[in-house]
C-alpha cells in the first residue's frame, strides 16, 4: 500500500518539478537560518564557560589607578571569605587612543599588560601564528583581527596624548571579559621591554593596577565585585576604574550577539512560516487539480488517510532533501557567522558541526511540515468519490462576476488582470502574508542598520551613555562652580552637565548609581516611565531592577553605597543596555543623604555643532594646563558602535537578499502555477487576438497590486512596529521603550525596490507564455 | 474550380505543415494550393487526421505553416510574428471552437466584451452590439451575466458565435462547431451560422458531419493533407434539402468517405 503512495508522492514531485524546486530552496534557506541561530544559542553559553576554564579567566577583574588605597583593596581580597586566589600586577591604561579599526577611525581605551609578567590567572597565551621578530611588539585581542582586519606582522599605530605610537602586531589573544571594545578598554599585551618603554613615555596618569581574583564559589564573585566597587568608589578617586565579574563581563559581551541571534531566529521563523504557507498553497492547488484522481483512488477503496499519506510522503521527502543540504550550507555559512560572533565576544567561534542544532532544526521543520500537510489536506476527508469525480462542476464558484467589463472604466488588460486578481483569494492571501512578512523584516533591519550607521542617537540613548562631546574630570581638587564656569566660558561650549557614576547596591545586587544635579538637562533621557528624580528622596530605577525587586513607581527601595543605606521613593523607570540595565539615578542632594560630603566630579561638555573637540581640548590644556583629564565621548561612542556596524550591515544585507530571493521564488511559483492552470484560457485569449505582451501585462496586473499591498503593509508595519519587535527582543535587558529613527526615504526606496523587483520578476517569469503556441494551448 | 466573379478572401500557395513527433516527421499538409472567396460558406471535410483542422488553424493565423504562403486579402501572413498574427486575428478573424472555449471565469457578456474591447474603442457601442448580437442568437438578458458552466451547450456555443462575430471579422472560422452538441442544439447553431452567412459573413467551417456540410455553398475535401475534391453548391435555403443532401452524399461517396 505504501509503495503505491510512495509512487504517487514521487509522481507529484516529478510533475511539479519547478514548484518542488522552489519549495526545496525555501526550506533550505529556512534550515540555514534556523540551524545557524539554534547552534549559536545552544553553544554560546557553554562555549564561553569552556573558554574561561581553558584560559583560566578570573572570576573578578578590576583595574584602577595605582594610589595609596592599594593596600586596602588587597586587604579586602584577603579577608573576603570566598577568595581562592588573587593576583595584582602593574598595568597601563591608555584611556583614550585613536586608531584605525577596519574602515573607521575609532577612539577607545587600551589596557596594557606586560606579557613577561608571571601570572596564574589568565596567563599570556597567543593564538598562533606568532610574530616574534623584533621587540616593538603588541599582542591584541582577537577582535582586532576578526573585526578590524589586522593580521600578525601588521603595523598598528595609535595616537595617545598627541603622540603617535607604532607597534608590530606579534599575535592575537583570546579574552572572554575585556577583549572587546564594548566592555571597557580591551586588554593587550606587550613584551617586557616594550611595556616598560611605553610606561616611561605615557607617564604617571597611565599607571594602573590590574587585579585578577578567583573565588571558591562562582556565585560569590558578584558580591566581591560589589564590595570592590564600593571601596573604589569610596576612595574618592577621580580616575577611571573598572570592576567586572566574569558573569557581568560575559553578559555584556553577549548582549549584541543575543540580539543578532534573536533577529536571525525571528527571520528564520518567518522563513519557516513562508515555507508552510507555500506547502498549504500547493496542497490546496493539488486537491483542486487532482480532484478526479482522488475520486478514482477513493472509488478503488483508498481511505482518505492513505491519500493524505501520499502528500505527507511528498512533503516529507522534499523537507528532508532540503534540510540536509541546508545544514551543509549552514556549515559553509558558519565561519562567516562565527566571525560576526567573534567580533562581538573576542573569542574564536568554533565552526564545528553541531549535531544537536541540526537535529532540532530538522525535527522542527519536519514537525511543522507534517502538521501543516495534515491540516491542509483535511479537505480530502470530506470529499466523496462521486463528488471528486465530478470535480469540474463542484469545484467552481459562480457566485460573483467581479468587475464586469461592461461597467469598467479601466484599460482592458488592467481590468482583466484585476478580474483575475479578485478570483485568487487564497493565492492573494498567501502572497500578501509572505510579502508583508518579508518586507517587515527588511524594513526592520534597514531601520536597525540606519540607527547604527546613520542617526545613532536612539541607539546611544538605549546604550545609556550621556551624549556629551567631551567628558572632563579634574585631576585634583573638588569641582567647584568657578571651575565649571571657566570651562563654560571657553569657545564653542554650548552647555555643561554634571553626571557621576558610583557603585551601589540594591539588596545584594550590584548596580551603577548615576548622580547629577539636574537630569532634565541631559541629552540622553533613559527614564521611559514616570520622571527623573528631582527631590532628594527620589530615585529612578531601571525596569529590570524594579522587576527583580518587585517594585513599582511610588514604592520605596533601599539603596546602599559605601556601607551606608537609605530608602528612596521610586519616581520613574529607566532603561539602558549598558551595565546590563542595572542602573539607578538620583540627584546629588539625594546622594548626600548617604554620603554628606559628596560632590560631583565629572563634567560633561557639549560643544556647538561643528566645533572641533580636539581644538577644545587643546584650548582647555592651554588655559588650564594639567588640570583636567578629557575623554572624547563622541568618538568613543561612535567607535564602540562601529564595532557592531559590520555585523548589522551584514545581517541587513542577508535579510534583504533573502527577501528578494524569496519574493522572486514565490512569484515564480505563483506565475508558473497560474500559467499551467490557465494555459487553456491563455490559448483562447491568444486565439482571440491577445498578444503575448497583453497576457504578460494581465499576469503582472493580477499579481502586482497584491505584492504592492504586501509591501505597503510590511512597510507600514515595519515603520510603526519595528520598535515593538525590538522591544520584545531586548525586553530581557529591561528595554521596554525603543524609539529608533526611521529614515523615510530609505524605507520608500526599499519598498519601491521590492515592488520594482517583483514587477521585473513577474515580467520575466511571464515571458514563458511566449513559448507556448496558441494552437498548442487550444488543442492540448 | 474557382469563381472569378467573387472577390478572393485568401489564397494558399504550396502550403505545408509538418509536425515532429518523437523525431518522426509527420507531413500533415502537403503543398496545398487553395483559394477561398468572400461571402462563401466554405466547408472543409475529410476523415480524422486528414489535416482539416490544421489547415483551418494555419489559414486563420492561429498556427504557422512550415512552408508555403498564405495571402489573406492579398497580405502574406506567413511572415508575421506571433504578436502581429495576434493583431491580425483580432481584426480579421472570428473563431468558433468545437469545445466552445468560453472563459469559464467570466460571464457571457464579459466573454464577448473581452474580444470587443480589444478592437473597438467605443465601449458603449461595443456593449450595445454585444447585447444586440446575443439577443439575435437567442440569448436574452437573463443569460448575459451567467457563467459558461451555467449554460447549456447550445447556449454556450451561441455565446461563442457572438464572441467570434463581435468585431465584424473578415472571416469566421469554425472548427466542428456542433461536434460537442446534441442534434437540436447543433441544428440551432447551424441556423445561426447560415443566417450570418446570408448577411454576407464569410465562413470557413471544418466538419466531418454531413448535416453540417450541407450548410456550405462550397465543400472542399481533404485527404492526407492534399485537397482531393471540391463541390460547389447553391446557398443553403432549406428548401432543397433532400436533393442537396444526395448531391453532397454522392460527392463524398466518390471520394470514398
Amino acid at each position: 500500500m505504501y509503495s503505491v503512495q510512495g509512487k504517487l508522492a514521487w509522481s507529484n514531485i516529478r510533475k511539479r518539478k519547478s514548484s518542488t524546486a522552489a519549495l526545496f530552496l525555501l526550506i533550505m534557506l529556512a534550515v540555514v537560518l534556523l540551524y545557524t541561530g539554534v547552534s549559536v544559542i545552544l553553544k554560546l553559553g557553554s562555549f564561553q564557560e569552556q573558554k574561561m576554564t581553558e584560559l583560566k579567566t578570573p572570576d573578578v577583574i578590576s583595574y584602577f589607578a595605582t594610589d595609596e588605597h592599594l593596600k586596602e583593596y588587597e586587604a579586602l581580597l584577603d579577608t573576603y571569605p570566598y577568595t581562592a586566589m588573587w593576583e595584582m600586577e602593574p598595568a597601563l591604561l591608555l584611556s583614550e587612543v585613536s586608531m584605525k579599526y577596519g574602515p573607521s577611525d575609532i577612539t577607545t581605551g587600551l589596557l596594557i599588560l606586560n606579557a613577561d609578567q608571571q601570572r596564574t590567572l589568565a596567563p599570556f597565551r597567543t593564538i598562533s601564528p606568532v610574530h616574534s621578530d623584533g621587540t616593538n611588539l603588541i599582542y591584541l585581542s582577537y577582535v582586532f583581527h576578526v573585526g578590524a582586519g589586522y593580521n600578525t606582522g601588521d603595523s598598528l599605530s595609535f595616537t595617545y596624548g598627541n603622540q603617535v605610537y607604532t607597534y608590530k602586531i606579534g599575535g592575537f589573544i583570546e579574552e572572554p571579559l575585556i577583549g572587546t571594545l564594548s566592555n571597557g578598554a580591551p586588554k593587550v599585551f606587550m613584551p617586557g621591554s616594550t611595556y616598560r618603554e611605553l610606561a616611561v613615555r605615557t607617564g604617571q596618569t597611565a599607571k594602573y593596577s590590574f587585579l585578577s581574583a578567583a573565588v571558591t564559589n562562582p556565585d560569590k564573585a558578584e558580591k566581591l565585585r560589589q564590595l570592590l566597587r564600593e571601596q573604589l568608589s569610596a576612595s574618592g578617586t577621580s580616575a577611571t576604574y573598572v570592576v567586572m565579574s566574569a558573569q557581568s563581563g560575559i553578559s555584556g559581551n553577549l548582549v549584541f550577539v543575543n540580539f543578532l541571534t534573536a533577529i536571525l531566529l525571528a527571520f528564520a521563523l518567518i522563513m519557516v512560516v513562508i515555507s508552510l504557507i507555500v506547502i498549504r498553497f500547493q496542497i490546496l492547488e493539488h486537491i483542486e487539480d487532482h480532484m478526479q484522481n482522488i475520486g478514482v483512488l477513493k472509488a478503488n477503496g483508498y481511505t482518505s488517510w492513505q491519500v493524505i499519506t501520499a502528500l505527507l510522503l511528498q512533503f516529507a521527502w522534499i523537507s528532508i532533501a532540503a534540510a540536509i543540504p541546508g545544514i551543509a550550507a549552514a556549515g559553509a555559512v558558519m565561519p562567516y557567522a562565527g566571525n560576526l560572533i567573534s567580533s562581538s565576544i573576542g573569542l574564536i567561534w568554533p565552526a564545528s558541526f553541531d549535531i544537536l542544532a541540526a537535529l532540532v532544526s530538522m525535527l522542527f521543520i519536519m514537525a511543522m511540515v507534517m502538521a501543516v500537510t495534515i491540516m491542509s489536506s483535511r479537505r480530502i476527508r470530506d470529499i466523496t468519490p462521486i463528488a471528486a469525480l465530478q470535480s469540474g462542476l463542484l469545484t467552481h464558484n459562480f457566485k460573483k462576476n467581479r468587475m464586469p467589463l461592461e461597467h469598467s472604466p479601466l484599460g482592458l488588460q488592467f481590468a482583466l488582470g484585476l478580474k483575475t486578481l479578485l478570483r485568487q483569494t487564497k493565492q492573494n492571501i498567501m502572497i500578501l502574508l509572505i510579502v508583508a512578512g518579508l518586507t517587515f523584516s527588511s524594513i526592520a533591519c534597514s531601520i536597525l542598520n540606519y540607527n547604527f550607521t546613520g542617526d545613532t542617537n536612539a541607539v546611544l540613548q538605549l546604550v545609556g551613555f550621556e551624549q556629551s562631546t567631551i567628558q572632563l574630570v579634574l585631576n585634583s581638587g573638588k569641582l567647584q562652580p568657578e571651575r565649571i564656569a571657566q570651562v563654560k566660558s571657553l569657545e564653542g561650549v554650548r552647555k555643561t552637565t554634571l553626571l557621576d557614576s558610583l557603585a551601589a547596591s540594591v539588596q545584594d545586587t550590584s548596580i551603577t548609581l548615576k548622580v547629577s544635579d539636574d537630569f532634565d538637562t541631559m541629552e540622553t533621557q533613559t527614564v521611559y516611565k514616570g520622571r527623573p528624580p528631582i527631590y532628594d528622596n527620589e530615585i529612578a530605577v531601571s525596569g529590570i531592577i524594579a522587576r527583580q525587586e518587585g517594585k513599582t513607581i511610588g514604592d520605596e527601595i533601599e539603596v546602599s553605597t559605601n556601607g551606608v543605606s537609605g530608602k528612596y521613593l521610586i519616581c520613574g523607570f529607566s532603561q539602558q543596555i549598558n551595565q546590563l540595565g542595572m542602573v539607578a539615578t538620583m540627584t546629588d542632594k539625594g546622594l548626600k543623604r548617604l554620603l554628606p560630603d559628596y560632590t560631583l566630579t565629572t563634567l560633561n561638555v557639549y560643544l556647538n555643532e561643528g566645533a572641533d573637540p580636539n581644538v577644545f581640548t587643546q584650548e582647555l590644556e592651554r588655559n588650564f594646563p594639567g588640570q583636567w583629564s578629557a575623554t572624547n565621548v563622541e568618538e568613543m561612542l561612535q567607535g564602540m558602535l562601529g564595532t557592531f556596524t559590520s555585523a548589522i550591515t551584514s545581517m541587513t544585507a542577508v535579510i534583504t537578499a533573502v527577501t528578494i530571493i524569496v519574493v522572486t521564488l514565490i512569484l515564480y511559483l505563483v506565475i508558473k502555477t497560474l500559467i499551467l492552470k490557465r494555459k487553456r484560457e491563455f490559448g483562447i485569449l491568444k486565439g482571440l487576438g491577445y498578444t503575448t505582451f497583453n497576457l504578460i501585462t494581465q499576469i503582472t496586473f493580477s499579481l502586482l497590486p497584491v505584492v504592492a499591498l504586501g509591501v505597503l503593509a510590511g512597510s507600514l508595519l515595519g515603520y510603526f512596529y519595528s520598535d515593538t519587535v525590538f522591544e520584545m527582543l531586548l525586553s530581557s535587558l529591561g528595554i521596554y521603550n525603543i524609539q529608533f529613527a526611521a529614515n523615510l526615504p530609505q524605507i520608500l526606496l526599499l519598498s519601491t525596490a521590492l515592488i520594482a523587483a517583483a514587477f521585473i520578476v513577474s515580467l520575466l517569469v511571464s515571458l514563458r507564455i511566449r513559448r507556448i503556441s496558441v494552437y498548442g494551448l487550444i488543442t492540448e | 474550380m474557382s469563381e472569378p466573379s467573387k472577390a478572393v478572401l485568401m489564397q494558399t500557395n504550396k502550403l505545408c505543415k509538418t509536425f515532429s513527433n518523437g523525431g518522426v516527421q509527420q507531413h500533415v499538409l502537403k503543398n496545398l494550393d487553395l483559394t477561398l472567396y468572400k461571402g462563401d460558406f466554405t466547408v472543409i471535410m475529410g476523415s480524422s487526421g486528414s489535416g482539416k483542422s490544421t489547415l483551418l488553424y494555419a489559414i486563420s493565423g492561429m498556427d504557422k505553416p512550415t512552408l508555403g504562403e498564405i495571402l489573406f486579402e492579398g497580405q502574406d501572413i506567413t511572415g508575421l510574428s506571433n504578436d502581429q498574427l495576434a493583431v491580425f486575428r483580432r481584426k480579421h478573424c472570428g473563431f468558433v471552437f468545437q469545445q466552445i472555449h468560453l472563459l469559464d471565469t467570466m460571464s457571457v457578456l464579459d466573454n464577448v466584451l473581452s474580444s470587443a474591447y480589444l478592437v473597438q474603442k467605443d465601449r458603449k457601442a461595443a456593449v450595445n452590439r454585444a447585447k444586440q448580437l446575443l439577443t439575435e442568437v437567442g440569448l436574452d438578458a437573463s443569460k448575459w451575466m451567467k457563467f459558461p458552466a451555467q449554460l447549456s451547450g447550445g447556449e454556450a456555443q451561441r455565446a461563442g458565435i457572438v464572441r467570434a462575430l463581435i468585431n465584424t471579422p473578415t472571416a469566421l472560422f469554425a472548427d466542428e462547431p456542433t461536434g460537442a452538441l446534441n442534434s437540436a442544439a447543433g441544428a440551432s447553431i447551424l441556423g445561426v451560422l447560415t443566417e450570418m452567412n446570408s448577411r454576407g459573413q464569410s465562413i470557413i467551417l471544418v466538419t466531418h458531419d454531413l448535416k453540417t456540410a450541407l450548410r456550405g455553398n462550397r465543400i472542399l475535401y481533404l485527404r492526407d493533407g492534399v485537397m482531393v475534391g471540391e463541390l460547389q453548391l447553391s446557398s443553403y435555403s432549406g428548401a432543397d434539402g433532400p436533393e442537396r443532401q444526395e448531391q453532397v452524399r454522392a460527392f463524398l461517396a466518390d471520394l470514398g468517405w
